[in-house]
């Protein structure tokens, strides 16, 4: 369920392991009294994999940097791992690894020596596993070969490998990651994601900000949007899918064709709304069904991520009655089929704006 | 991780202390330090001021008794002078033995001999603030050390034998004490002072000044004992001497005297013109121990220049016949004028000093405009006066005036403007 | 997790890993030891001009000593005093422009870097990471000093006759006790440079720009040098950090005097403790956003 954060949380109080990450009326003002986080209400379950999607400008690195202790709130309060920050950020810190705002590197030391430093930099670190962790940490990002190359010859994504290298020196209970791909290739992209599944799959759990929506989508259980420094919504992906869109739930019929205005008329005698038709493409709405929300939705279990173009078994029978219809009325088909609502939609639904807009 | 603290309380929630007060307390920190030091610098001199010790009272002639009985032989020390005659463009020397008319000599030494020169040092001495470290035990061994930047100069007097020592050059002057006895004119531990070497090094010391400043004391002056203080962590009368002439540029002299052995631990002369002291000489720390033999020993350090004090005095007294006759203003030689007549008119505070002219004084107005640059050099440095004299230049400084005619007779004294025109009015 | 119950425990033997770490890390950088370089350079220079100088037999200054650097004249006969002079010719400007460098880039550098907030997010903790940069740079204070007094040993060593020491009273000393002098010397600088360190430190608390910082902590340093030069200012010149440092030349005195020693000490302490609180106070409560 979607969980208007608003809704006193103090009521149904649970226990403080339940939530990984908690924030009540969180908000930061900066210098000239400008709201970069306004009233966050934030719940991150523990064992989710938590995207945390908003466009650049939206108050997602404040929001992460008052969880990390680097900013202090102007007002509400934050608690990581139950405990309150920034108050507790020596016990906290150590159990959680972060990426924030890309990586940063001490240009003139090797991979692993800038590993070396931050783990030193932690006091809980034992330096006697030192060397074994930093060895494991860099195999595990891929870095082995290049561990041994000064810092500033990396490229962004070496350096953003090795970035989440530091935060996984030791096993921790949160991983916070900022724009974890950024810069990555499509194959490092695939890399960085399996590597988050693979974590969250030990019980990890994963605060992924993003703003790529696929990214969120495809790895996510779980998800909050921001914009303007304001939480719009949070819930479990599958959940702000279906239930934000309401009636889109199902998507939209898109059927591309030379004979478009046949096609239109076919579809309309269907009972398809909404109809459009863009050069070769026909979109429209598939008529109201049954309320596709469903807990069980399988799109929302980690294993099988939400795509554009799958098949929906609940309307695949009829979807294929009005490709039948459409191919007797003697209409062209080249493709045909319904595009999953994409959390894109359900942003630019939320915030009647584009994504991209800086906010 | 387990949920090792399942129920902090939600109370926590809005307990954590306002970030602004945070920031507040901590920045109290320095600040708390600052003033604290600021509050400890502004009070402890305060404190330290305010804590006249509390002794028998004495007369001012009893004081003065005890000055001059005082046997102290024996003491080690800092002294720190500080001068402010107000000269920056003058030579220094002129306000090193100048209070009182009736200065110490310095005599004429070699300036162009070593650097090691006593006189370089003198001239140091007469501007800003200075450190000596002082140590004497009885008349034949004193030891004198300027402590300066990275450097030091020393003077040491151990019976026949008188070293100065400048670490600057790396120059040693070696003189025999017996030479100089004989010219020694001065009292007390300075007797057998030699020719060529520093009598006024140790006459900046507190006693050396005070006793100067005694000798000049007669009907002209009023001597009285203004309370208590402590010096150097001793406790001290205060005698203050006040000229009662009023041509006198002297404000007053205060001296601290030690209030068990009669030693003057600190010596302060004001100029009338008010402001800071013109010279303020004092022990910082003393010790009335019998100081170390070592002290006293010197031996050149290999590799160091040594120089015969005695031939280069005896040439610099050739050179420089004018050295004996400018006795009681040395700072004049450095008007190379040469000694027509070396005249002391008046007595007291306000006696001044006059040399004749050799006819060639200073560039007169006239000239002045035709020499240009010179003329306005002179402006600069000297008020362009006039007189039944006929005119001359005041050249000032917060304790020493002297007149210089056009025709170069000079009349120099603790004495303000009109005094001196007043004397070369007389003396026309 | 099985690891966690140890985890929470701190372990006061390891926490001087980050100093460890901050110190190899420093001394390890290109532009450290470029600093070090010149530093040694500065005693090479002024050994082999001295020696070029009085080649022909002349003795160095002569009557010229005056106003040059403090016992320049002496080293012809001692090498050791090539230490000397190279302290006295180095602690006015190029020791603490150095120890500006690293001072100022200590933490802003950190935050250019981006690097900053890595560290406090390990937690390295702001107080403890602060401490360690002050540590840092005193070290660097030490090592700094230390080059300059072993190169200068070695060069006068080379160069010119070792032997016994010829104190600024005209005493002589051993070469034992000479070198001993020396190496209190060299100790009396690097805590005379303790407070410029300080003020480095706190300014580098100021800013994210790591060259700003190293540029106004040099250019306060200057401002303040030639502050300490003015007549008119004498009543504000005791509290100005550069002005007893030359005091380390009274440990040369026999017997030694002490006062000004102790001033400079004290004077540095106070910057210490001042600006050291001030950095503190602005690290530990300051916004993080780079």
């Amino acid at each position: 369920m979607p969980q208007p954060a608003a809704a006193g949380p103090a009521r149904e109080h649970r226990p403080a392991g339940d939530r990984v990450i908690e924030t009540r009326g969180l908000t930061k003002a900066y210098r000239g009294g400008q709201l970069a986080v306004d009233g966050l209400d934030l719940a991150v379950p523990r064992g989710s994999v938590f995207g945390f999607l908003g466009p650049n400008g939206s108050g997602k690195t404040t929001t992460i940097r008052m969880l990390m202790g680097l900013i202090e709130p102007t007002a509400g309060s934050a608690r990581v791992l139950g405990q309150p920050m920034p108050g507790a950020g020596r016990r906290v810190l150590p159990k959680v690894g972060a990426l924030i705002e890309g990586p940063a590197l001490y240009g003139f030391l090797s991979g692993r020596d800038n590993l070396w430093r931050f783990d030193a930099a932690d006091p809980t670190a034992d330096p006697r596993t030192r060397a074994e962790r930093v060895g494991r940490a860099v195999e595990r990002v891929g870095l082995a070969a290049a561990a041994g190359k000064k810092a500033r010859a990396y490229s962004l994504g070496m350096k953003q490998r090795l970035g989440l290298a530091a935060a996984l020196l030791q096993p921790r209970e949160l991983l916070v990651l900022d724009e974890p791909t950024n810069g990555l290739d499509p194959q490092g992209m695939r890399e960085i994601r399996a590597l988050v599944r693979e974590l969250a799959a030990d019980g990890t759990t994963v605060f992924l900000s993003s703003h790529l929506l696929d990214e969120i989508e495809q790895v996510c259980t779980h998800a909050a949007v921001m914009a303007r420094g304001r939480l719009i919504t949070q819930g479990t992906v599958a959940d702000l899918s279906a239930t934000v869109l309401g009636s889109r739930g199902l998507g939209r019929l898109t059927v591309t064709t030379p004979d478009t205005a046949d096609a239109v008329r076919v579809l309309k005698e269907q009972g398809v709304t909404d109809l459009e038709v863009t050069e070769d493409r026909v979109t429209g709405e598939l008529p109201s069904e049954p309320s596709p929300q469903g807990h069980q939705n399988p799109a929302t279990s980690p294993d099988s991520p939400l795509s554009s173009d799958s098949p929906l078994s609940p309307d695949s029978l009829e979807l294929a009655d009005l490709n039948a219809a459409l191919v007797h009325a003697g209409v062209r088909v080249r493709a045909f089929g319904t595009e999953r609502a994409s959390l894109e939609d359900v942003f630019v639904h939320l915030t009647g704006e584009g994504f991209d807009v800086a906010g | 991780m387990p949920r090792n603290e399942p129920t902090e309380g939600t109370d926590e929630w809005g307990g954590e202390r306002s970030p602004k007060r945070r920031k507040a307390v901590r920045y109290g920190v320095p600040v708390a330090v600052v003033g604290v030091t600021a509050a400890t610098i502004g009070l402890v001199p305060a404190f330290a001021g305010v804590g006249s010790p509390d002794l028998p009272k004495i007369s001012a002639q009893d004081l003065v008794a005890k000055i001059a009985t005082s046997d102290v032989q024996q003491l080690s020390g800092t002294v720190r002078i500080s001068t402010d005659l107000g000269l920056p463009g003058l030579p220094g020397g002129v306000g090193a033995g100048a209070f009182g008319g009736d200065g110490p000599s310095g005599g004429a030494q070699g300036e162009d001999g070593a650097s090691a020169s006593p006189q370089n040092k003198l001239m140091e001495l007469a501007s800003g603030a200075h450190t000596l470290r002082v140590a004497a035990d009885g008349p034949d061994k004193q030891r004198v050390s300027i402590v300066d930047k990275a450097a030091e100069y020393s003077f040491i007097h151990n019976g026949a034998e008188v070293w100065a020592y400048d670490s600057g050059s790396n120059t040693a002057v070696h003189s025999k004490a017996a030479d100089g006895a004989k010219r020694g004119s001065h009292h007390g531990p300075h007797q057998g002072r030699p020719e060529g070497l520093p009598k006024d090094l140790k006459n900046a010391t507190p006693q050396d000044l005070a006793k100067e400043a005694l000798k000049a004391a007669g009907d002209t002056t009023s001597v009285t004992v203004d309370g208590t203080a402590r010096v150097a962590g001793r406790d001290a009368y205060q005698l203050v001497i006040k000229p009662k002439q009023s041509g006198s540029t002297i404000g007053a002299i205060r001296i601290s005297v030690d209030a068990e052995n009669g030693v003057p631990l600190k010596f302060t002369l004001t100029p009338k013109s008010g402001g800071a002291a013109a010279i303020d000489a004092g022990f910082t720390n003393v010790d009335f121990a019998k100081p170390d033999a070592d002290t006293f020993s010197f031996t050149p350090p290999k590799g160091a220049k040594v120089v015969d004090g005695d031939k280069e005095g005896a040439k610099a007294q050739k050179d420089f016949e004018a050295g004996k006759g400018f006795k009681g203003h040395k700072g004049m030689k450095d008007f190379k004028q040469g000694p027509d007549g070396f005249n002391v008119i008046g007595k007291g505070w306000t006696s001044i000093a006059t040399i004749k002219g050799s006819g060639q004084g200073l560039p007169s107005g006239k000239e002045q405009d035709a020499a240009g640059d010179a003329g306005k050099f002179l402006d600069s440095v000297g008020d362009k006066v006039t007189g039944s004299f006929g005119s001359g230049r005041v050249f000032s400084t917060r304790l020493v005036n002297a007149l210089v005619t056009d025709d170069g007779t000079i009349y120099a004294g603790a004495v303000d403007k009109q005094s001196l025109i007043a004397a070369a009015n007389a003396a026309k | 997790m099985s690891q966690a119950d140890g985890v929470l425990r701190r372990r006061p033997l390891w926490s001087l890993g980050l100093l460890r770490s901050e110190i190899g890390m420093t001394f390890r950088r290109w532009r450290t030891l470029a600093l070090l370089a010149v530093l040694a350079g500065v005693p090479v220079l002024v050994g082999i001009a001295v020696k070029i100088e009085t080649g022909d037999g002349g003795s160095a200054g002569g009557g010229g000593g005056e106003g040059g650097p403090a016992f320049l004249s002496q080293i012809t006969n001692n090498g050791l005093f090539l230490v000397f002079t190279s302290l006295a010719m180095t602690l006015p400007f190029f020791l603490p422009m150095s120890i500006g460098v690293i001072a100022g880039d200590s933490i802003a550098g950190e935050a250019t870097a981006g690097t900053l907030r890595y560290l406090l997010v390990a937690p390295a903790g702001r107080t403890r990471l602060l401490l360690v940069k002050y540590a840092t740079t005193m070290t660097f204070c030490l090592v700094g000093t230390l080059v300059v007094a072993l190169s200068a040993l070695l060069t006068g060593a080379v160069l010119f006759p070792l032997g016994d020491v010829t104190l600024l009273s005209g005493t002589s000393v051993s070469f034992g006790e000479g070198l001993l002098r020396a190496l209190a010397i060299a100790c009396v600088v690097a805590l005379s440079l303790i407070g410029v360190a300080a003020v480095g430190l706190f300014i580098s608390t100021l800013t994210t720009s790591g060259i700003a910082a190293m540029a106004t902590t040099v250019g306060l340093l200057i401002t303040v040098q030639i502050l300490d030069t003015i007549p008119q200012l004498d009543a504000i010149q005791p509290y100005l950090f550069p002005h007893y440092w030359l005091s380390f030349a009274d440990l040369l005195r026999d017997p030694v005097y002490w006062d000004q020693l102790q001033k400079n000490l004290g004077l540095q302490a106070l910057y210490a403790v001042v600006f050291g609180s001030a950095a503190w106070a602005r690290f530990t409560t300051r916004d993080i956003t780079a």
